[in-house]
């Protein structure tokens, strides 16, 4: 008797393990599915986290992060039968882990409810605030929005500020920062400014399971390209929205080395 | 031996008797409020065009008895150990609800460690900063209403304790109807802490200034900013559009936005640290335990600003001239001391003019309205 309570329990487990897994009743995907964008900064492939002490692609100097955030816009999956955006803007703070090796190794994740299921092709999304969204201002927004903050919107401007890089020069990489006391600001906005990255690596999502897909995003590789490296002597202080701004260029530049900064992983 | 002992030890809590404790008694048995009738009505609060919406929380909804008892409570001594103290000692209609003072001095006479924060559109801050650190200078509360249970019990501050005053309330004359008409409340025994925060909370969240500032009106173009205003504010917020060469004040950084800050925490220089650990007083950083953290404090919104000094956390500087002249030198080196900071240390120095201009423009966010309203005066 007991026997066969006990083989009927292990069967029933079993049986709704099998179901959750393979047949997500219909009426439970939006509940239980999910996409998550985890993104980690990272220095030559190790994750890094602000305070942190990074070589910088140029000379002797170090350099350490003290802010960095972005906004990821318009979301979108890629598929042979059409593209489906499944997510507006989202706020990528790496403030909330910031503090250790630990916390820096999880990265940041932005999660997606209800995500449509099936086989994708790839997915694009861009860096900024894309412009039907920048068109509006903070008090459009209920608390808690990430555009509600404004703390991310430049008046001057008449826009939200895309991306904001911060942190530290050790220029002559001596270990010592006080005593350069050199610091670092690129805050970028405005339309011209919105950066659109795309990732042609199929993925699925699946009913009742939370796909993920894992970027890097290599710190340094904001400062420089292909041919250019940022001054961080002459050029540390860019806050720059406005084409007609002398320094404009130079936060367009971070603005640009999104594209290669970040990474499939996957 | 032993019994003098304890004579001894049972002295000081004698003299404590004598002194400023005052124990309730309470009503021996509860009491039925349901002859008083409950009819609350809702407050819809009116803001300024621009401003943002005032998150507010589904179980705590305004109503005009649910403030009118937060007003009580609010300017009463009621929630003191002693009786000799209520929140409006420190937060002073006056003073822009500050009290003026550098540290604020609670019922034994003991400083604190902190400048009174001012409370004029402090709803605006609810869910706003990351985590839920929204409110006090160090983020410590995630909410009015948890925030407003501290002050009672802090033994700088109203030195209570809670089961006393919960006594008080359900034994005093006037506070069980009106506890009923906010809330609903069927009888003495439901009278307690929290239905205590949360008329606080619907008090404090009623106090919504900026309407009737010159910088508010001049925004609508009922009436004009002098130059020298006009230079201010072109310099605060970045956006010199004469052509005069103004330099940038950093300002806006932090205080932007209709409530002219971000709601966030902020390191402005007010310490000098060589590394991240090497803060006097912490703040944001002790209550979340992160060193980056460290020396961070909350931007406060700079509506009222000239009522409120002394300015900063630690009321650090006693006159607006005297916050210019540390943002114009970048305030001292930390190594998160924010970065707008290191740039104003290495341009070059405010004219005394730019100055001037900066406090003229401070000047017409000054919304002084209120102080007329018989909401924000005290009801006893």
């Amino acid at each position: 008797m007991n026997k066969s309570i006990v083989i009927f329990s292990l069967l029933a487990v079993l049986g709704l393990s099998a179901c959750s897994d393979d047949r997500c009743p219909v009426e439970q995907i939006p509940e239980n599915t999910f996409l998550e964008l985890n993104f980690r900064a990272e220095a030559q492939g190790q994750s890094i986290w602000y305070f942190k002490d990074v070589d910088y692609p140029l000379g002797d100097t170090h350099i350490r992060i003290s802010l960095l955030r972005f906004f990821l816009g318009d979301v979108t999956l890629l598929g042979p039968d059409g593209d489906t955006t499944v997510l507006d803007i989202h706020n990528v703070d790496f403030s909330l882990n910031q503090s250790d090796q630990t916390t820096a190794d999880l990265g940041e994740t932005v999660r997606i409810a209800n995500p449509p299921v099936g086989l994708w092709t790839g997915i694009r999304f861009g860096i900024g605030v894309p412009g039907d969204l920048n068109r509006m201002s903070p008090a459009d927004f209920p608390a808690g929005h990430p555009l509600s903050n404004p703390s991310e919107f430049w008046d001057a401007w008449n826009s939200y500020i895309f991306a904001k890089l911060e942190g530290q020069s050790d220029l002559d990489g001596d270990g010592d920062y006080a005593d350069d006391n050199s610091s670092f600001l690129y805050h970028s906005g405005t339309q011209a400014q919105y950066v659109t990255l795309t990732f042609e690596e199929p993925f699925e999502v699946k009913p009742c399971q939370t796909a993920r897909l894992d970027f890097g995003l290599d710190v340094p590789h904001l400062f420089y390209n292909a041919t250019d490296t940022l001054d961080l002597v002459n050029n540390t202080f860019n806050h720059a929205g406005d084409p007609d701004d002398p320094d404009f260029a130079f936060t367009s530049f971070v603005m640009e080395n999104f594209r290669s900064a970040i990474r499939w992983k996957n | 031996m032993k019994k003098s002992f304890f004579s001894l030890l049972l002295l000081p809590l004698l003299f404590v008797a004598c002194g400023k404790e005052h124990v309730a008694v309470c009503p021996e048995a509860a009491q039925s409020l349901e002859n008083i009738p409950y009819a609350p009505v809702p407050v819809t609060l009116q803001f300024p065009l621009g401003f943002p919406t005032m998150p507010l929380p589904a179980d705590n909804p305004l109503t005009e008895d649910g403030i009118q008892l937060g007003r009580h409570l609010f300017f009463d001594k009621i929630l003191s150990g002693d009786l000799s103290m209520g929140c409006s000692d420190c937060h002073q209609p006056r003073y822009g609800f500050t009290d003026g003072r550098r540290f604020s001095t609670g019922i034994d006479g003991i400083e604190g460690h902190r400048s009174a924060m001012p409370l004029m559109n402090v709803g605006f801050s609810s869910e706003v900063s990351q985590e839920g650190r929204n409110f006090m200078w160090d983020g410590r509360f995630p909410s009015l209403e948890v925030q407003a249970l501290a002050p009672t019990n802090d033994p700088i501050e109203l030195h209570g304790n809670w089961p006393d005053i919960e006594c008080r309330l359900r034994a005093h004359p006037t506070y069980p109807a009106l506890f009923r008409k906010a809330f609903g409340i069927r009888s003495t025994d439901e009278i307690t802490r929290q239905l205590v925060a949360k008329a606080l909370s619907q008090f404090q969240r009623s106090i919504v200034v900026g309407a009737n500032s010159k910088y508010y009106r001049a925004q609508l173009g009922l009436e004009n900013l002098t130059d020298s205003e006009n230079r201010g504010r072109m310099m605060f917020f970045a956006n010199d559009t004469t052509g005069q060469e103004l330099p940038d004040a950093e300002c806006a950084h932090c205080h932007n936005g209709s409530q002219f800050t971000n709601f966030r925490f902020v390191n402005n220089g007010l310490q000098p640290a060589a590394t991240l650990t090497d803060f006097l007083d912490p703040g944001l950083g002790r209550i979340n335990g992160r060193n980056a953290d460290n020396g961070k404090f909350k931007t406060p919104s700079l509506w009222n600003v000239v009522l409120t000094a002394p300015y900063m956390h630690a009321g650090q500087f006693a006159t607006l001239e005297e916050v210019i002249d540390h943002y114009d030198r970048g305030g001292q080196y930390s190594p998160n001391r924010a970065t707008e900071l290191v740039q104003l240390e290495q341009a070059p120095a405010f004219t005394p003019q730019q100055k001037a201009d900066l406090i003229a423009f401070l000047h017409t966010l000054t919304d002084t309205a209120y102080l007329s309203n018989p909401l924000y005066t005290s009801p006893f």
